[in-house]
């Protein structure tokens, strides 16, 4: 069974400033949204619990992968393809890289 | 369809679709696949999976290679949009499209938009990509018919006419 669009309430605020704070004024109640990979699927097939969704697409802060000398930050904006396509994730993580497939 | 009793509003999204500005007037989630074809008649963009898996729904989004059917229509809000009808211009075929028609690369047709935007997505990035590159460009796009060589042929052919440049 399809999901109904009109039962989803779904904005996109421009800076990551402004998603944080939606987030802390109605904590637990927006579901955060980027590639839709997992999010679009469940909508789709009628099986989406959370009625708001927040997308968190196109925020330059969340796309970022950081090495430093002791870790590896992915940042939660980035794509397989970015995974897939980073030097140094593939030379230290393959496996990651290839899980990405 | 059927009003909800709780509706949300539908939203006025602008983004570019072949070089034209368009307007619709969407409920922010509904899929970008469904607005392309429904609400803009852009109906080479096919439904395979709708599950992100097969990449017949493949279109270009500011550059990058998505599956319209995993992208909720207000995140291509300002975005610029490539789908399949971008390709031909004055009825003539792209290389790369006349590449696929010359290595018999499309038989039923489902995945052959995707195929095309994927290889093209490939040939900007690499343009005259080996095997390996061809698969993993690919590598997103399913197809039941053909058995994929004569699609990979069909890349590595465009890729030796310079349809990349």
């Amino acid at each position: 069974v399809r999901a109904h669009p009109a039962d989803y309430e779904l904005v996109a605020p421009r800076t990551l400033p402004a998603v944080l704070s939606l987030l802390a004024r109605e904590p637990g109640a927006w579901l955060p949204i980027a590639g839709g990979t997992d999010v679009m699927v469940q909508y789709s097939a009628g099986r989406l619990l959370s009625r708001k969704l927040v997308s968190i697409w196109n925020l330059p802060e969340l796309r970022r992968i950081d090495i430093t000398a002791g870790e590896i930050q992915i940042g939660a904006g980035c794509t397989y393809t970015d995974l897939r396509a980073h030097e140094t994730i593939n030379r230290e993580y393959s496996l990651l890289a290839s899980a990405a497939a | 369809m059927s009003e909800s009793p709780q509706g949300h509003a539908k939203s006025e999204i602008s983004f570019t679709v072949n070089g034209k500005l368009e307007t619709v007037h969407v409920y922010p989630i509904e899929r970008l696949l469904d607005v392309l074809r429904h609400e803009l008649a852009l109906t080479g963009t096919k439904e395979g999976c709708g599950e992100g898996e097969c990449g017949s729904c493949s279109v270009l989004i500011d550059g990058t290679l998505v599956n319209s059917c995993l992208i909720p229509t207000l995140q291509a809000h300002g975005a610029k949009i490539v789908t399949i009808e971008g390709l031909a211009s004055d009825g003539r075929l792209q290389l790369l499209q006349q590449s696929f028609l010359d290595c018999g690369a499309a038989q039923c047709g489902i995945c052959t938009p995707g195929m095309i935007l994927a290889s093209l997505h490939l040939l900007k990035k690499t343009p005259q990509p080996n095997l390996e590159e061809i698969r993993e460009g690919l590598s997103g796009n399913l197809c039941r018919c053909t058995g994929y060589m004569q699609i990979f042929e069909a890349v590595a052919e465009a890729g030796r006419r310079g349809a990349a440049a």
